[in-house]
């Protein structure tokens, strides 16, 4: 998909401000605790500088704070959260959250009003 | 009235761990300790796993440095095959190891320890992170933020992904570098040795306006140990134990790491989850050493690389015989992040490193094998036993930050002679107790194999056990 990079990451480090720096639009994907399992919820995601500093542990808005104070710019940023039903081991999805991955690539693409998202770009989500 | 003063949890750091400090009657510093609080247990986990899940398995032992785990396990498991891995896999693991050790370093002092230094120790420790580095000196931060982009996207471009790739195998490595990826890396090196090299000018021109902390950051004698090659060379994915004093005079050399418990023992103390490695002819607590690039700077006879040995020799000059104050760990590590960028080119450059020959296949040929190499925090040492069967029996890990505990508290309780002068615990003595583990970059999820984070938390504690004071941060 042409102008759409998919970065899939176990959490948000500080080094991705260099890449957040090049973009227009910054969609971050992510399970949330709380909430109904598969509930899908989009929010816009302004900076914050306040949070502590932690090498564990970045949050989006942190992560565009670095990215203004660094470099003068911040793109478009958006928060697309899933409700998770479990957070136990394991290594799929639970079906309660499976089932509303249509509703999430739906939401992820009517943020992307160029550009149109595939099936086979799931996959790349973390 | 002696009394106790507690900081849990420490930040900045990775890992999770309290520090007490013991005031004896007249209100002075009689102890102070380094406690580590969490526990994960990986040496017990991992039991009845197959040998060869062992570098992933490990790998999750830290979100930081697991290459470094999964090279030390990946060489343990040569040594259970008992094969010689091809020269080509044996070089691309090394170009992945001094990726891994320079983001690591950046990560350490752009990010966790130079607020202390742009800052100072004393500001406003709601503006003293990285937050404040980025508005006082935006070029610093932006020349951390490349350093640590550097050394990740090559581990990404060799192994795939980032964090945890399961690229370094039993044997060697499983997929051969690319001639795409060969000239992305290289392309990469102009401007992260720039960026070094500004970074090391600027460090220099301020680390002498904190002589209060080299002074009293642990610094103190101790022995070091590091891993050197036959020439004395600085070796970071493989070699021989080499052991210096404080003068600077080899104590032991070309040690076979694979015999440490011949001359490695290991204390416990019950107040902490973190053994307490020593060098055995010198006994317990004698035998305390310290690893990590303080250590290495130490030992080696020159790095190996012409920029870096220039450096080197510019390092070694600010003290006769060893280096000894904990605070040049920082200054270390940027020399470090040098050699590594510059022996990453020397690696690209050899004939054979596009070679698709690239891992060896057998079958467990012994029952018993360890990989020692240098993790960015020290020397890591894996050791495993496995039946017929090729499942683990028995783990032993030595990490890095292992290796410091020793050293780690005596600092604190030299940082807390010098600083405390009351039964309140002071914001300026909380960082600089803080700073002085910071200076050893200690991960705490690696050394007890544990998961969570690194906040503090200090208390201050009378002889007759009252509780004075305590501050909780993180």
């Amino acid at each position: 998909m042409a102008g759409v990079k998919i970065v899939t990451c176990h959490q948000l480090l500080p080094e991705m401000a260099a890449d957040l720096n090049q973009v227009e639009t910054v969609i971050f994907v992510d399970a949330a605790a709380g909430g109904a399992a598969g509930e899908t919820a989009v929010s816009l995601v302004k900076e914050d500088n306040t949070e502590l500093v932690s090498t564990h542990h970045l949050s989006p808005a942190a992560l565009l704070a670095y990215t203004e104070l660094l470099y003068g710019q911040l793109p478009t940023a958006y928060l697309v959260t899933v409700g998770g039903a479990s957070f136990d081991l394991g290594e799929s999805l639970s079906p309660e959250v499976a089932a509303q991955l249509p509703t999430v690539l739906q939401a992820v693409k009517k943020l992307l009003p160029d550009h149109s998202l595939t099936s086979s770009g799931i996959g790349g989500f973390a | 009235m002696a009394k106790t003063i507690t900081i849990d949890p420490v930040t900045r750091i990775e890992g999770h761990s309290k520090i007490t400090i013991q005031l004896d009657d007249r209100g002075q510093v009689a102890d102070a300790r380094f406690h580590v609080t969490q526990f994960r247990g990986f040496e017990k986990i991992t039991e009845g796993r197959p040998f060869y899940e062992m570098p992933s398995l490990t790998a999750r032992i830290c979100g930081i440095c697991p290459v470094s785990h999964l090279i030390a396990s990946a060489k343990t498991g040569d040594d259970l095959l008992a094969v010689q891995i091809p020269e080509t896999a044996g070089n691309l693991r090394r170009i992945m190891n001094l990726a891994q050790i320079a983001q690591s370093h950046a990560l350490s002092f752009f990010y966790l320890s130079s607020p202390d230094f742009v800052m100072g120790f004393d500001s406003d420790p709601a503006a003293r992170n990285i937050f404040g580095v980025m508005q006082k000196y935006p070029d610093l931060a932006e020349d951390g933020i490349a350093l640590r982009k550097f050394g990740q996207e090559i581990i990404e471009l060799l192994g795939g992904k980032r964090i945890h790739p399961a690229w370094v195998v039993p044997g060697g490595v499983s997929a051969p570098l690319s001639e795409e990826h060969h000239q992305e890396i290289t392309q990469m090196l102009p401007d992260a040795l720039e960026r070094i090299q500004r970074t090391l000018r600027w460090f220099k021109g301020v680390y002498e306006t904190f002589d209060d902390e080299t002074r009293t950051f642990a610094n103190f004698p101790s022995l070091f140990m590091g891993l050197v090659d036959e020439e004395g060379e600085l070796a970071l994915y493989d070699g021989r134990l080499r052991i210096v004093d404080a003068v600077g005079n080899i104590v032991a050399d070309q040690l076979d790491p694979s015999r440490y418990m011949d001359f490695l023992g290991e204390a416990v103390e019950p107040d902490s989850y973190l053994k307490s490695p020593y060098y055995k002819p010198h006994g317990y607590p004698a035998g305390i050493y310290r690893v990590g690039p303080l250590a290495r700077m130490n030992i080696i006879s020159r790095c190996g690389t012409p920029l870096a040995d220039q450096e080197w020799a510019e390092f070694c000059s600010i003290h006769r015989g060893a280096v000894l104050s904990s605070f040049q760990y920082h200054y270390a590590r940027l020399v470090e992040i040098l050699y590594c960028i510059e022996r990453i080119q020397q690696l690209l450059d050899t004939p054979t490193i596009l070679s698709k020959h690239v891992r060896a296949h057998a079958s467990p040929n012994r029952f018993e094998g360890i990989g020692t190499s240098e993790a960015p925090r020290g020397t890591l040492m894996h050791h495993y036993k496995i039946d017929e069967n090729g499942l683990i029996r028995w783990v032993n890990l030595i990490i890095a930050t292992g290796h410091n505990n020793m050293a780690m508290n005596q600092g604190v309780k030299q940082v807390a002679q010098h600083f405390i002068r009351s039964t309140n615990i002071e914001e300026s003595m909380l960082n600089r107790v803080e700073g002085v583990i910071r200076c050893f970059d200690p991960c705490l999820s690696c050394s007890t194999h544990a998961v969570g984070q690194m906040p503090l938390h200090v208390q201050l504690i009378g002889p007759d056990g009252e509780l004075l004071d305590e501050k909780v941060r993180g």
